[in-house]
């Protein structure tokens, strides 16, 4: 059965969940939904006897078997903004204006006005389970945030839902890792094929090499349980501790996070751990680059974007001082695991004192001063770098970009930027070296491309020990090199660092 | 740019670096990077086997 409501102001998301049984809303639930949905959304689809795969996997294993009964259908609940209604005797979704001809037409037109879904569990509390929320249906959900596109059939149609999959634990046999590691997870299955899809309970009995049953999942799980998970899942989970590299511990952090990589944070001393998916630039009045740390991201990054299983998600976490709603800091973030794919053996780790050094081992390329170098590294792939330089061709001297393009090189590359404070807040970069991924932290001679608005080194491919590069006197580019930023989306902010 | 003498002759636009200068290059990244690395790495892994045990729920 489908339901439709109108949503025309505040008050109105809270009355319409309002009418369904309370073992699937309870109070703190319909509060936190009032409190976050943002005016975007005008109208809602409410989707009863939804099968949940994930809900049914718990169900099976866990409620089937409590004394207490509980119902094995959830409800879910699609926000669309403005454009679209509902015609209950056809039961068709149409859009407020204009025909489409085709189906994949309507689709499309559809998914522009749809905001994603929330399903809700029969537990009676901690109701809301498997979650795709486009960071546009909450207010203050802002940045630039790891998103994928979710396929949701609903009515016929196939909508495309943009976001990171979000639940809240279920806390008898689920906690806040075992979701942060299922977020984690269904995000990769849905952005790469790669990835199976691991439902709820899988990654549950994942944590430990034999089947937990249902009481030890609630005691909650430990970091290399976390791990566990991630390695079975066919990722390569890298484990960073802050304690072991201080300096350059939130350096990497932001490194896998421009990568696109999704981090799973843990914050020991609130026994918790939550997926960190994006960054919110410093922007606004404040100022928007502290020059006295320059050398870490808290000079440029106002908070990072955490999907927390007990708030909505995108909540920021900011760096010194906790940050409303939520009670813990960047700080507090002891370590984080990063689930990477096959192919990369070069660690951030590495790659940090490589950008440091860079200056004095490359000099015949123009690095910005010291005091005033703003570096970045991250990973991407020779397809997005190549995408890159075809949309800004006009950048690169062509024997420059001859190189880039054709260029024997691995699936992912490191690439570290450099930029003046000037250049950093225009989005422009003055050098940018390209970095073998496949290089181990033992391999001396990990660079492949290495250019400045002048100068060219090109490696290439290692052709023995004692490969030398060839350097390319480039004509000066007609425009200056611009900042690579394909593997987050931008929510709310303004794209530039110049407000 | 004082470098650019250590360039190997070639064209006025496309030329190689020394075998020397490269070399220079490995022997900097292993004595800046890659050696500080392996050192640390027992202690690295020895803290990694503490953070392992931390406890989430």
């Amino acid at each position: 059965m489908f339901v439709w409501r109108d949503i025309n102001g505040i008050g109105d998301l809270k009355s319409a969940l309002g009418t369904l049984p309370h073992e699937f809303v309870d109070e703190q639930v319909l509060m936190m939904l009032d409190e976050r949905v943002s005016g975007a959304v005008k109208g809602l689809l409410i989707e009863h006897n939804y099968v949940d795969k994930d809900y049914r996997s718990v169900f099976y294993k866990f409620y089937a078997k409590r004394g207490d009964e509980y119902g094995r259908n959830c409800v879910r609940i699609h926000f669309f903004s403005s454009g679209v209604s509902y015609d209950q005797p056809t039961m068709s979704l149409r859009l407020s204006q204009g025909e489409n001809a085709d189906a994949e037409a309507i689709d499309s037109e559809l998914s522009a006005s749809y905001l994603g879904y929330i399903t809700l569990r029969p537990t009676g509390k901690d109701n809301i389970g498997r979650s795709v929320i486009n960071p546009k249906l909450l207010s203050d959900a802002s940045g630039e945030i790891i998103t994928a596109n979710h396929k949701v059939h609903v009515l016929g149609h196939r909508l495309k839902a943009i976001g990171f999959p979000w639940m809240m634990q279920h806390v008898d046999i689920s906690v806040c890792a075992h979701v942060a590691c299922w977020s984690i997870m269904r995000h990769y299955s849905e952005r790469y094929s790669k990835y199976a899809e691991l439902l709820l309970h899988d990654i549950t009995k994942l944590a430990q090499p034999f089947d937990p049953g249902g009481l030890i999942p609630s005691g909650g799980l430990v970091v290399e349980n976390a791990e566990r998970i991630f390695y079975v899942a066919n990722t390569f989970p890298l484990v960073v501790d802050r304690e072991a590299d201080p300096a350059s511990f939130e350096r990497q952090m932001l490194a896998y996070l421009e990568s696109g990589f999704p981090i799973f944070a843990t914050l020991p001393d609130f026994y918790h751990a939550v997926a960190i998916v994006g960054v919110r630039w410093r922007k606004g009045k404040a100022p928007v680059l502290d020059r006295s740390e320059l050398d870490q991201p808290r000079s440029r990054v106002e908070a990072l974007i955490a999907s927390d299983d007990n708030h909505m998600p995108y909540v920021p976490v900011a760096f010194d001082t906790a940050m409303d709603p939520l009670d813990y800091r960047v700080d507090d973030i002891h370590s984080f695991i990063v689930p990477l794919p096959d192919k990369i053996f070069c660690p951030a780790s590495y790659v940090d004192k490589l950008a440091e050094i860079g200056p004095d081992v490359l000099f015949e390329l123009e690095f910005p001063a010291n005091g005033d170098c703003v570096r970045r590294y991250y990973i991407t792939t020779t397809a997005a770098l190549r995408r890159d330089l075809m949309n800004r061709g006009q950048s690169f001297d062509p024997r420059l970009a001859s190189a880039l393009m054709t260029a024997p090189m691995s699936q992912f590359i490191w690439i570290v930027e450099y930029a003046t404070v000037s250049q950093w807040l225009d989005d422009q970069v003055a050098v940018r070296l390209i970095l073998d991924a496949t290089a181990s932290e033992a391999d001396n001679d990990p660079f492949w491309i290495g250019f400045d608005s002048k100068t060219a080194l090109v490696w290439g491919q290692k052709r023995g020990a004692d490969a030398e590069p060839e350097v390319i006197d480039l004509k000066p580019a007609p425009q200056p090199y611009r900042r690579i930023r394909s593997n987050l989306k931008n929510f709310g902010d303004t794209g530039s660092f110049r407000d | 740019m004082a470098a650019k003498t250590e360039l190997e002759s070639g064209d006025a636009e496309v030329r190689r670096w020394s075998a020397g200068r490269h070399k220079r290059m490995r022997e900097d990244i292993t004595r800046l990077v890659v050696k500080p690395l392996a050192e640390n790495r027992g202690a690295r892994l020895q803290r990694l086997a503490e953070v392992r045990k931390q406890i989430l729920k």
